[in-house]
């Protein structure tokens, strides 16, 4: 077009689409490898399936494709790797909604027929947020376009996977996971809503074992976790409970023998200084029981009614249950007090039953040992940040990183 | 334990179910580098594209993604995946709030892209965040990446309009004094814009190229190129060509980042662009800084733009040609009488008279540039009564306005009971009309004494 007539004022929607099909019939997006020229790669954080464009994602894909064409221009082999991710949840509840619009759920379905619902619904909904990156003029080889949950990724999962089992870096073990009783599956932190509620304190004594009339008193907004308690807990330097140090107090109902154990995470400013220790229904107390090698007993069936560890109660809903405590408790001359309290409760976010703490066996993967070549890697200058500051952040969560759970449920 | 899926536990021969649990997705994103070119499989995709180079994301997964992606890149193919995080901030809305569908502060981007432009929107993005901070957005704000887009068009389509038989082979005059400054200039922009997109900083890269085009090239020198592309030597007029398209096709290269389909665009219509310009070639800055120059052009723009400064104040109408008398030496003497042609063109200036012993004349108007005093007479430009008339009557209304804040600041019970935000509008009302004032009075001083 080496007409010297430019039309007056610059339409974008005259050229836009023009233009970008300009760009890909002449493959300028693609990249081949070429030895004769230095590549430039660089990998889109890759967008969930289910997405819709938003303006993070402008940001983001401005960002990268600038220099992308920067680079292009001056003469490397420009890959910009696009593709989609298709993290678990998001598509899950996509799906889940369809089926239900059909009366359906999951677990009507089964496992393999469920996963070729997701793939079916990818092909023809999935992606779409990649046709908007188009419109912001993304030049990423499409031709290259990868999805998480393709077979050649998935293989790569399961590689990942033997080969950190084989070296020893991937192991089972207990972990205190969020658990919905009515979805019957484990939930992230991120899938758990917590809603501010008036709920109550109850303060229940436990008679100290061979001190008639002595009592540990412990608070708690769940009672009917009580059966589950296998120490009370007290700090070692609190004067308010040197009485019950080297003591063991008497579990009501159950007759359980509960050790006083001493442990600096019991904050001392609150209330008698004495803490109910439930390793198998509390994160807190799950690594409290950790420290202590206590018990971890679970008192919950999977839909939050009470197990046969739970004695006279068991079989009962967990709320029933913990009704028929208090009601007991009082009988008994066991409480103390009851005080109402404000709390924050965590929530199903796509049924809103409330979530029970709930030990689980999961997947762990060692991860010091990944975590010291990565701080080197830093330290010798081999990865950069942008700004720097964040690498203070980075070395900070690797010197102090934890066991990764890498369980989840579909 | 095998990759392949066995049927029979090896141990025992009892038949194997998948766990029908699914791994949490993080534990395919971490392998997302290596696993996207074929890995575990030894493609050649792998070998030479991996590891890569520059990766980009929000710090919220900084430890789930990034951290990971390094670990996973280390365990599995022994090095890093990416030699450069660049970590940037989160789009805010105008106020500061993060975006969310219940605060209805969440503009969609393909509505935005409807409206101005995918260019603008990108440029508007990327000049408005600083590296790695938050980016305080709404819609209206992407008028800046239009408006600039405008603007290059414009000056595209005025070059494009004067490159009427333009002919790489024919004589050129020698270059003048514009035409040094604005390839000084190019160079070094072109050397800053390259370090800076080296760097990733890339808000620095976009407001660079806003300067040099908007208010350099655009600004003065296609302002200074007119004399040339309107006069009748076809020599000059060639060297004023050649010069703003070696401008105009360097500066579209490095701007294709920012703006990818308007300089594509705009491209299509220069003579000597070949092919795409996605595909040309990043620019190379050239040797051609040139103190001299750029001091000679920055001397007659503020002579040139204090000139046209008191042309306004006094209401000289745009087409009259002034006399102008500048009161200076040496150096700076030197500099304007080079640029006279320029400063007679752009400032509508009939006689320019410069030199040390120059006084001030009676009834004009003065102001200061470089250290060099600058005089425009008015006498037989402006009806001097009128204008003082009109000035006596300004500087009267203001000076009213003043002492009604100057009473009310003085007031105990006003400073005593109005809110702060009041009263300190009121201070700063005051000080600017006091500034006005001056000037106002300065003028009306220029006028001499009334008849």
């Amino acid at each position: 077009m080496k007409s010297k007539d430019m039309p007056k004022a610059y339409e974008p929607s005259v050229h836009e689409e023009r233009i970008y099909a300009l760009w890909e019939e002449h493959r300028a997006f693609r990249a081949e490898v070429d030895p004769d020229r230095q590549p430039f790669t660089v990998m889109i954080p890759p967008p969930n399936v289910t997405g819709v464009l938003h303006m993070g994602h402008v940001l983001d894909n401005a960002l990268q494709d600038s220099m992308i064409r920067f680079r292009r221009m001056q003469g490397y082999e420009t890959l910009w790797q696009p593709g989609t991710d298709h993290a678990g949840i998001a598509t899950q509840n996509v799906i889940e909604k369809m089926l239900r619009a059909e009366g359906k759920t999951r677990h009507d379905l089964g496992r393999e027929a469920f996963v070729e619902r997701a793939w079916t619904w990818k092909e023809e909904k999935g992606g779409h947020i990649l046709k908007q990156l188009r419109r912001l003029g993304a030049s990423a080889d499409w031709d290259r376009t990868r999805f998480t949950m393709e077979p050649a990724l998935s293989r790569a999962v399961t590689e990942a996977f033997v080969r950190l089992y084989e070296k020893g870096l991937i192991y089972r073990g207990n972990y205190i996971v969020n658990w919905c009783p009515r979805c019957h599956t484990a939930l992230s932190d991120e899938e758990v809503e917590h809603r501010d509620e008036q709920s109550k304190l109850w303060h229940i004594r436990y008679p100290v074992k061979g001190e008639p009339g002595t009592y540990a008193v412990v608070a708690t907004t769940r009672p009917e976790t009580m059966l589950g308690d296998t120490a009370v807990a007290v700090h070692p330097e609190d004067p308010k409970t040197a009485g019950l140090r080297g003591k063991a107090v008497m579990l009501p109902f159950l007759d359980r023998e509960l050790p006083v154990i001493e442990d600096d995470y019991v904050d001392r400013e609150l209330g008698t200084g004495a803490l109910k220790v439930t390793p198998a229904h509390d994160p807190n107390d799950f690594e409290i029981g950790k420290r202590h090698d206590l018990e971890a007993i679970n008192i919950l069936n999977e839909d939050a009614t009470i197990n046969e560890a739970g004695g006279e109660f068991r079989g009962l809903d967990r709320y029933e249950a913990r009704a028929r405590i208090i009601e007991r408790l009082e009988a008994l001359g066991l409480l103390e007090k009851t005080e109402d309290h404000p709390n924050a409760v965590g929530s199903c976010h796509r049924c809103h039953t409330v979530v029970e703490p709930r030990l689980s066996d999961q997947w762990f993967v060692k991860m010091k040992p990944l975590a010291e070549p990565a701080l080197a890697a830093y330290r010798a200058g081999r990865v950069r940040f942008v700004p720097e500051h964040w690498g203070k952040t980075y070395t900070h969560w690797l010197e102090n990183i934890r066991d990764w759970v890498i369980y989840r449920q579909l | 334990m095998s990759a392949e899926g066995p049927e029979a536990c090896p141990e025992c021969g009892g038949e194997l179910r998948q766990d029908p649990d699914v791994l949490d997705t993080w534990f395919s994103s971490w392998l997302w580098p290596f696993s996207t070119l074929g890995w575990p499989e030894p493609t050649e995709d792998l070998a030479y594209f991996y590891p890569t180079q520059w990766l980009t994301t929000g710090p919220d997964i900084i430890f789930f993604w990034v951290a990971r992606m390094i670990m996973a890149g280390l365990e599995f193919r022994g090095e890093v995946p990416f030699s450069t995080v660049y970590l940037h901030g989160i789009v805010r809305d105008g106020k500061g709030r993060k975006m969310s569908k219940s605060l209805g502060n969440s503009p969609e981007p393909i509505d935005i892209i409807e409206e101005y432009g995918a260019d603008a929107l990108r440029f508007t993005m990327i000049a408005l965040t600083p590296t790695g901070q938050d980016v305080l957005f709404d819609a209206t704000k992407t008028e800046l990446g239009r408006n600039f887009a405008n603007k290059i068009w414009n000056a595209a389509r005025f070059l494009v309009m004067n490159l009427e038989g333009y002919d790489a082979a024919a004589p050129r005059a020698e270059t003048d004094a514009s035409d040094r400054w604005i390839l000084s200039r190019l160079d070094a922009t072109v050397t800053e814009v390259t370090a800076a997109l080296e760097e990733s900083r890339f808000s620095e890269a976009a407001w660079g190229l806003y300067e040099f085009l908007w208010k350099e090239y655009c600004d003065w020198y296609l302002e200074f190129a007119k004399a040339r592309f309107y006069g009748d030597d076809p020599a000059a007029r060639a060297r004023a060509q050649t010069v703003g398209l070696e401008v105009l096709s360097t500066s579209l290269r490095l701007l294709h980042p920012f703006f990818p389909y308007l300089t594509e665009a705009i491209w299509e219509f220069l003579p000597d662009s070949d092919g795409l310009l996605i595909r040309a070639s990043w620019p190379e800055a050239g040797n051609r800084t040139d103190g001299e120059a750029e001091r000679d052009i920055e001397v007659i723009r503020e002579v040139i733009a204090a000139v046209r400064n008191l042309r306004g104040e006094m209401h000289v109408p745009p087409g009259t040609r002034v006399p102008v008398l500048v009161r200076t030496e040496g150096d700076s003497a030197a500099r304007i009488l080079r640029g006279e042609t320029k400063l007679k063109a752009l400032a509508r200036v009939e006689t320019l008279t410069v030199g040390a012993e120059i006084r001030k004349p009676p009834k004009s108007a003065s102001a200061v540039a470089r250290g060099a005093e600058i005089y425009l007479p008015l006498e037989g430009l402006i009806d001097l009564e009128a204008e003082r008339a009109r000035l006596a009557k300004k500087v009267a209304g203001v000076r009213k306005i003043l002492q009604g804040i100057e009473k009310k600041l003085a007031n105990e019970a006003f400073l005593s009971r109005a809110p702060e935000s009041v009263v300190a509008n009121q201070r700063e009302t005051g000080e600017r009309l006091a500034g006005e004032l001056e000037v106002l009075e300065r003028n009306l001083a220029s006028l001499g004494e009334a008849h």
